[in-house]
């Protein structure tokens, strides 16, 4: 089915209108909250996705993804407090905007932004799919095997100071991966002779514990230092049509970069924005402005960072491998549904792939009209206080856990893994690199063992076959340009 | 706590769970007659063997490396400590009690919210009253949209 005959009646189902816009408001309202971040919120809400059919699950998670990307600049803009790390850039020159006393005009710039970066990473999303698809249904057992590495290093590479810890944190991934069945001989493996392991450790257990979990503890450490937050002014998010043309450029700069960006396994809508913001600046006529309340920088940065979300979803869609740990909690969703995402359910389920591009599309209109309505009420959730949020946001993280297996032991281990998780955060290594390794462990080690079962054991299928070749050469060219900007970084002299 | 000692405690930690997994590992492996690439302990091996490698490496490289003399401070180690315990309670009293699900789920969230307070309060029956209203409400709405609108039953 070409991508022009699908049914828009499956996806104008009023079910999936309502998750988009209550994924939207949600993801907003949350996203606002600062220090909550994407990952937490995507984490709370995949549970409650688990409760609906494939198409409004998917579409929930991805107008919570969507929508909290806009939601974490509000804090960054009202507070000067990154709502989530993708935010930072756009608190440069927000913030400065409501030191002018300017924040709505800030905040209706962000939500214009994040609208139009939206909507372009969804038309690359909805374009590029198809042939993206097709050409994945080249590749074989090798190169899924490369391309599920390529994703892990190089989110090892990026997510953390220390190299060496974030490779050990992808072979823990790995590891709590092999737990349950084997996948090519049926033999149980590591579950300690429980029931509750014959399958593997629960995705939400998992990615619950080592997120929001850990996440928690972080949280409390931190209010010791927290200082007291000024209360937030009444906002308006009116656009001035002043601001639209000088900025056009930048929206376009971000949007494209940040979908460029966010194709690129281990990247993430965080590099995005600096891209973004990093490029409308070069290319501005008034680069001197920025960092001081330049709506070019904040356009460029949240335009960028909201791109890039249809960016990372074209490999889960394309190739079944998620390139990043929000876009590996959307694929969690695909797996608690029994559904293996990639080029092939474009002819086995097309109503569900298209059904998501288009509604990917959607989502960046419930962002506008949720942003748009309620960013003057949420701008003031910013103000709640941690020891408000903190219980609440346990709280779910709990109930989430128990609401997707109805299990007190996925309970334990989730409580478990947040606490490992919480050591693991605090000593250099990487929670994205162990969760992206823990979903993709199944495609890695089947399509590993299947490529030297197709060879007879020869080791040299991964560097024969074209696409294998180029793919060894990237892994090897990112893990060396890591290591080299590290050690730069590491020896840089200190001024 | 010096960040070594703390380092040092938890990369022993994944050294023992990487040589129990290699153990495990090598019992599929040994006396098996399949191919290598099709036993079950093959990939697990590599795993394992990397993760013992590499831990090892860590823990000599943070031994020569003067960061690692720093302290290791945990801010509020006290209320992360007394929440911790507080959520084992919780859960547990949650298993062994599940019909009064809801009565134990206000109280953890009244009793986290309370221990977290730590502005100067000017009213504590203020902030002791708006904390167990939200406790109740929260209660409510995890009761209104797990148990009646998904049909979860948390009890």
């Amino acid at each position: 089915m070409d991508f022009l005959q699908f049914d828009f009646s499956a996806l104008l189902d009023p079910v999936n209108l309502l998750v988009i816009l209550v994924g939207s408001v949600a993801g907003v309202l949350f996203g606002a909250l600062p220090g909550v971040g994407t990952m937490v919120i995507l984490v709370i809400f995949l549970p409650i996705s688990f409760m609906l059919e494939p198409l409004p699950a998917i579409l929930l998670l991805l107008a919570v993804y969507q929508s909290s990307e806009y939601g974490g600049s509000i804090s960054s803009i009202m507070l000067g407090i990154p709502g989530s790390p993708s935010n930072v850039a756009t608190l440069l020159d927000g913030y400065p905007m409501t030191k002018k006393n300017t924040p709505g005009r800030a905040l209706a710039l962000s939500l214009y932004a994040s609208t139009i970066g939206g909507l372009v990473g969804g038309l690359a999303l909805v374009f590029l799919s198809q042939p993206m698809a097709s050409f994945a249904m080249r590749l074989s057992y090798p190169e899924y095997f490369l391309v599920g590495s390529l994703g892990v290093m190089a989110v090892a590479v990026i997510s953390s100071n220390d190299f060496l810890r974030s490779v050990i944190s992808a072979i823990l991934g790995l590891m709590v991966g092999t737990v349950g069945m084997d996948l090519i001989t049926g033999d149980p493996r590591f579950n300690a002779g429980r029931m509750e392991l014959f399958d593997g450790f629960s995705l939400v257990a998992i990615i619950i514990g080592i997120f929001a979990f850990s996440e928690v503890i972080t949280m409390i450490r931190e209010r010791a230092n927290a200082e007291p937050q000024r209360e937030a002014p009444q906002v308006s998010t009116k656009l001035p049509m002043k601001d639209l043309k000088p900025t056009m450029k930048a929206a376009a700069i971000g949007s494209s970069v940040g979908t460029g960006v966010g194709i690129f396994p281990g990247t993430g809508s965080g590099t995005a924005s600096w891209f973004g913001y990093g490029l409308s600046k070069k290319f501005s006529k008034n680069s001197e402005k920025f960092g001081h309340g330049s709506p070019e920088g904040l356009v460029g940065a949240e335009s960028a960072n909201n791109s890039s979300v249809g960016g990372a979803l074209l490999p889960l869609l394309t190739l079944g491998v998620p390139g990043s740990p929000a876009v590996a909690i959307v694929m969690g969703a695909f797996l608690m549904h029994g559904i293996v995402p990639g080029p092939h359910t474009f002819t086995s389920d097309p109503i569900l792939t298209y059904g998501i591009l288009f509604g990917f599309v959607l989502t960046s209109v419930g962002m506008f009209l949720s942003g748009k309505l309620l960013t003057p009420m949420f701008s003031r959730v910013v103000k709640i206080p941690g020891e408000l949020l903190v219980p609440g946001v346990l709280l779910i993280a709990i109930v989430g856990v128990y609401a997707a297996d109805a299990s007190i032991f996925e309970l334990w281990v989730a409580i478990t893994i947040g606490l490992i998780g919480f050591f693991m955060r605090n000593m250099g290594f990487s929670l994205p690199a162990f969760v992206l390794a823990f979903v993709l462990s199944g495609i890695i080690e089947e399509n590993f063992r299947r490529s030297l079962l197709a060879s007879g054991g020869d080791f040299s299928v991964f560097v024969t076959r074209p696409v294998s070749l180029v793919l060894v050469l990237l892994i090897v060219g990112i893990v060396g340009l890591g290591l080299v900007s590290k050690y730069r970084a590491k020896n840089k002299p200190k001024v | 706590m010096n960040r070594r000692i703390a380092e040092t405690g938890f990369l022993t930690f994944l050294l023992a769970v990487g040589v129990f997994y290699l153990v495990e590992s090598w019992g599929f492996l040994s006396g098996s007659e399949q191919e290598f690439y099709i036993n079950p302990g093959f990939f697990p091996a590599i795993l394992g063997s990397l993760l013992f490698l590499l831990v090892v490496v860590s823990l000599i490289k943070m031994w020569v490396s003067s960061e690692a003399k720093e302290k290791f401070v945990v801010e509020n180690f006290r209320k992360i400590a007394l929440v911790s315990v507080l959520t084992v309670l919780y859960i547990g009293l949650w298993s062994f009690f599940s019909e009064l699900y809801y009565m134990w789920t206000g109280l953890f969230y009244f009793a986290v919210s309370l221990i977290l307070a730590e502005r100067e309060v000017t009213s504590i029956p203020r902030l002791v009253i708006r904390n167990a209203v939200i406790a109740v409400m929260l209660s409510l709405v995890i009761y209104l949209v797990f148990e009646l609108l998904f049909s979860i039953r948390m009890t």
